[in-house]
């Protein structure tokens, strides 16, 4: 048996040991391989960049990002499992050492082990990226929306890229790790027997801060939705949030369990004294990884959710009612020609449609009029009720975001009075009401107002005010109407003047498909990194298990001989598992219902469903996970038995 | 003759909350083919005097010399080197690497020395018919019993020919049949191989395989007594001083499980 070979059996007879950091070091590499095989797609840069430049720039800029992101995750991830390794081995060093193995020969062992994982875990993860590469292709185009889809190709730039990558990495962490094994006090390598710590001491006054935090983050988060979209505001929530979360996990968790356990009719009440003992300990040894795990899982949950609600096609008809807006400028004389042409073709195309044509004044002070007719006749297009106005003096106010939509349907902070001003010239008007319907969207102040203030007024005394006409299109299945929308832009593009700033056509599908194909990188960047975010913590909760193996089995069988049957050993198990599997989930679910319930606040659909999807589907994974890992930690515990 | 080890006037203080003095003034040689056991009360420090003789713990003060070295004072490097060439160990929980077999473990400090496949080979033939372990050799630890894990051990501490075997409570966690088995097969090995071996223990049974026995009792010398013509006389011997140390009997009767 050479050193080598050495080095070698202990991997491959130690299997249950490395499977956890081997599959999640594979996983990751897929992961990364994954990201460098759409990045240097030849076909996916042209596609891409075809649509627009700056979606194109993005696309590359998130693919880069995301890459980094992985790569700096996978590294502490490495770092955390290896040295977890060292931790649990602590004894068999040891015996190594008083054997004549020299710290060089340690670190070299050490060494080797990590290579040999990672080289593997390259292999691995490569392999399996490439067989899915058709699949990924074919899923990354459909979320992409390239309509001519990507082939397979043989990507070595991303297989280079991946294996110079992480064989980087390993080596980094290799290297490192071996250093963490204190080989000069060999007593207390052998004597490694973990001695009890002493129970953390739980303030009260933490324990209370914990909620308030959560308590503040969340009323933030709202604050930020409802009042003040202002980024500061969101940071503070995340951070009150998280530091809450901290809190929750160590200082909170283990007051509840003191306090569970003073109360003895509870603690002394079957099996309930070994759960809550046991309970103690884990959540003491664990309490950062499960705030950890908490706030990584909560992150990918809510970073999914978001990007689902933005892929929405709610959304851009939400922002823009209109299929289609041409808009006229300094005397447009190509107006009626081009009306006429875009009607032809939504006939042609066989499309159910309405159109109109209204003007708008825009003021000085910033305010778009509309002409309670032009009013009326858009909102009947849209299917909303139309208004009236009897007296002369009176306005009607109109909303032009959600935003404002919300504000006016609640009611809150409309004004008695509004003030037309544009120049020297100003009017006071009574605010009749403040409708609800979003129909003009060109300004954000809009102002409905009879229709012979503006003959009486404005044009009465001569004011020279900006007045931009629109043909405003309703067309029924707007959804279908990128071929349409595709032929009219390249018809007008040829009465299309440099000089002449004079007409301008604007198609809610091209912009609905844009935003879609910009928010399903970002859908797409997001769930991967979730995903991977997710594999980890559960990895870690491996890690955690497998390192406390020994010490458990000697416990069960200690408390085996006493009397305690398979059975009430399962169900004791199972009540810990339950807490460390699905404790810091449930938080995190916590955490991003309260993010997708303030998100529910800045749109007008529902985004119920979405996150309802995502967190039975995480849900389902964990479940799984969960009854997997009980069963061979059970099946581990009692073979000793 | 030539001294193996000779301890010199050596102290090992614990400064952990309270300062406590595990050993006093140790004074202690063994000459080459020697079997020493060591023998004292729970808490006498006769396991932290192997742990320092054996270069896992280190002194406080005064001089441990084995074979004409002074091991305390090498690098850590050369210390290994040290360990794997003179030094053997046989632990209380036999301290086998569950990883490999039987014949790897017994093998582990010939791949650390780096000594050639066939050496290997011949060496574990060898030791392996000495020990009656030779059926074993590809068996996985976890499937041999206590009294030939415990050979296996032996047979690891001695394929490398070490110039001092060091044996910590070798018989703590055998049966009483496998315990005589393995003390015979020591005692066998000192003899025809000329081993030296220093063996700590609470078994009288054990120690009266030795050829002197010094006991210590509260990290100070006590007195030591050497095996005459008969090992039944020697074993009376050894009861009786365990009995003027006092509270043994206990102590004795508490290891047997």
């Amino acid at each position: 048996m050479t050193f080598r070979q050495f080095a070698f059996r202990n991997i491959v007879r130690n299997k249950r040991v490395y499977v956890a950091h081997f599959l999640s070091s594979s996983f990751s590499v897929m992961i990364f391989f994954i990201y460098a095989l759409l990045l240097f797609h030849p076909n996916l840069q042209g596609e891409l960049a075809s649509t627009s430049i700056t979606i194109s720039k993005l696309g590359m800029m998130a693919m880069k990002a995301s890459q980094y992101i992985i790569f700096t995750f996978s590294f502490f991830f490495c770092m955390y499992s290896v040295s977890a390794f060292l931790k649990a081995r602590k004894r068999e060093f040891g015996i190594l050492m008083v054997q004549g193995m020299s710290p060089k020969q340690l670190h070299q062992l050490l060494f080797m082990e990590n290579m040999m994982i990672g080289i593997a875990s390259i292999i691995v993860g490569i392999v399996t990226g490439v067989v899915f590469s058709k699949l990924i292709l074919l899923v990354s185009a459909s979320v992409l929306f390239i309509r001519n889809g990507l082939p397979f190709y043989l990507p070595w730039q991303a297989v280079s890229l991946t294996a110079l990558a992480f064989i980087v990495m390993f080596l980094v962490v290799s290297l490192l790790t071996s250093r963490l094994v204190k080989t000069n006090q060999l007593i207390e390598l052998i004597r490694s027997a973990d001695k009890p710590k002493p129970e953390p001491k739980a303030s009260v006054w933490l324990a209370l801060l914990s909620i308030v935090l959560i308590v503040a983050g969340y009323a933030s988060v709202f604050y930020f939705a409802l009042r003040e979209q202002s980024p500061y505001i969101l940071l503070a929530c995340v951070i009150l949030t998280v530091t809450g979360t901290y809190f929750l996990f160590t200082q909170l968790s283990v007051y509840v369990l003191r306090l569970l356990r003073s109360r003895r009719g509870l603690l002394l009440r079957k099996t309930n004294l070994l759960v809550l003992s046991e309970l103690g300990y884990r959540m003491r040894d664990n309490a950062v990884m499960f705030f950890m795990v908490a706030v990584v899982t909560a992150v990918s949950f809510t970073g999914i959710g978001t990007s689902f609600a933005l892929l929405n096609p709610g959304l851009a008809a939400m922002e823009n009612p209109y299929a289609f807006t041409y808009s006229s400028h300094n005397n447009n004389t190509f107006e009626a020609k081009h009306w006429k042409m875009i009607e032809q073709e939504l006939e042609q195309a066989g499309f159910a449609y309405e159109s109109a044509k209204i003007t708008a004044i825009n003021t000085t002070d910033g305010q778009a009029l509309l002409k309670l007719s032009d009013y009326n006749r858009l909102a009947e297009m849209l299917g909303y009720p139309t208004e009236s106005l009897s007296d002369p003096n009176e306005v009607i106010l109109s909303p032009s975001r959600v935003s404002q939509q919300t504000q006016f349907k609640q009611k809150i902070m409309i004004p008695e009075t509004v003030t037309i001003g544009h120049m020297d010239w100003k009017y006071d008007m009574k605010v009749k009401k403040a409708a609800t319907a979003i129909v003009y969207t060109h300004n954000e102040h809009v102002i409905v107002v009879p229709d012979d203030l503006l003959e009486r007024g404005l044009h009465g005394e001569g004011v020279n005010a900006y007045t931009p006409t629109y043909i405003q299109f309703v067309v029924k299945d707007w959804e279908y109407s990128q071929d349409v929308a595709q032929r009219i832009e390249a018809s007008l593009q040829k009465d299309y003047n440099n000089r002449e700033y004079m007409f301008y056509f604007e198609s809610l599908v091209t912009h609905w498909l844009t935003s879609k194909q910009e928010n399903g990188i970002v859908l797409m960047v997001s769930v991967l990194i979730g995903i991977v975010f997710f594999t980890f913590a559960a990895s870690f909760l491996y890690f955690r298990l497998y390192t406390d193996l020994d010490r458990d089995r000697q416990h069960y069988n200690m408390i085996a001989k006493v009397g305690l049957s398979r059975k009430e050993m399962g169900r004791v198990v199972t009540v810990q598992f339950m807490f460390m599997f699905f404790l810091p989930f449930l938080i995190a679910v916590i955490h991003s219902s309260v993010a997708f319930m303030a998100l529910q606040q800045l749109v007008s659909y529902s985004v119920l469903q979405a996150s309802i999807l995502i967190f039975i589907s995480f849900a389902a994974v964990q479940f799984a996970y969960f009854i997997g890992i009980r069963w061979r930690y059970l099946r581990n515990l009692t073979r000793a038995m | 003759m030539m001294d193996i080890v000779n301890v010199r006037d050596l102290c090992k203080i614990y400064k952990e909350k309270v300062a406590h003095e595990a050993l006093t003034n140790i004074d202690l040689t063994i000459a080459k083919g020697e079997f020493v056991g060591i023998m004292g009360p729970s808490g006498s420090g006769k396991t932290t005097l192997l742990n320092i003789i054996s270069t896992i713990d280190a002194p406080t003060s005064g001089d441990v010399r084995i074979n004409g070295q002074y091991p305390h004072d090498l690098f850590p490097e050369q210390l290994a080197s040290f360990r794997r060439k003179e030094l053997g160990f046989v632990f209380q929980s036999f301290n086998l690497l569950n990883t490999l077999t039987v014949e790897e473990n017994m093998l582990l400090p010939l791949t650390l020395e780096g000594a050639s496949l066939k050496e290997m080979d011949i060496k574990v033939k060898e030791i392996a018919q000495k020990l009656g372990i030779s059926d074993i050799l590809h068996k996985r630890t976890y499937e041999i019993s206590g009294g030939q894990a415990q050979r296996t051990a032996i047979a690891r501490a001695l394929i490398h020919d070490p110039k001092l075997v060091l044996a910590d409570e070798p018989t703590g966690n055998l049966d009483s049949k496998s315990a005589r088995d393995v003390m015979e097969l020591m005692a066998h090995l000192n003899r025809t191989e000329q081993t030296t071996m220093m063996l700590v223990t609470h078994d009288a049974m054990a120690a009266s395989y030795c050829n002197r026995v010094v006991f210590i009792k509260d990290g100070k010398f006590h007195n030591e007594i050497e095996c005459g013509e008969s090992r039944e006389e020697f074993y009376q011997k050894i009861i009786h001083v365990l009995s003027l140390l006092g509270g043994y009997r206990h102590d004795v009767s508490s290891i047997r499980v």
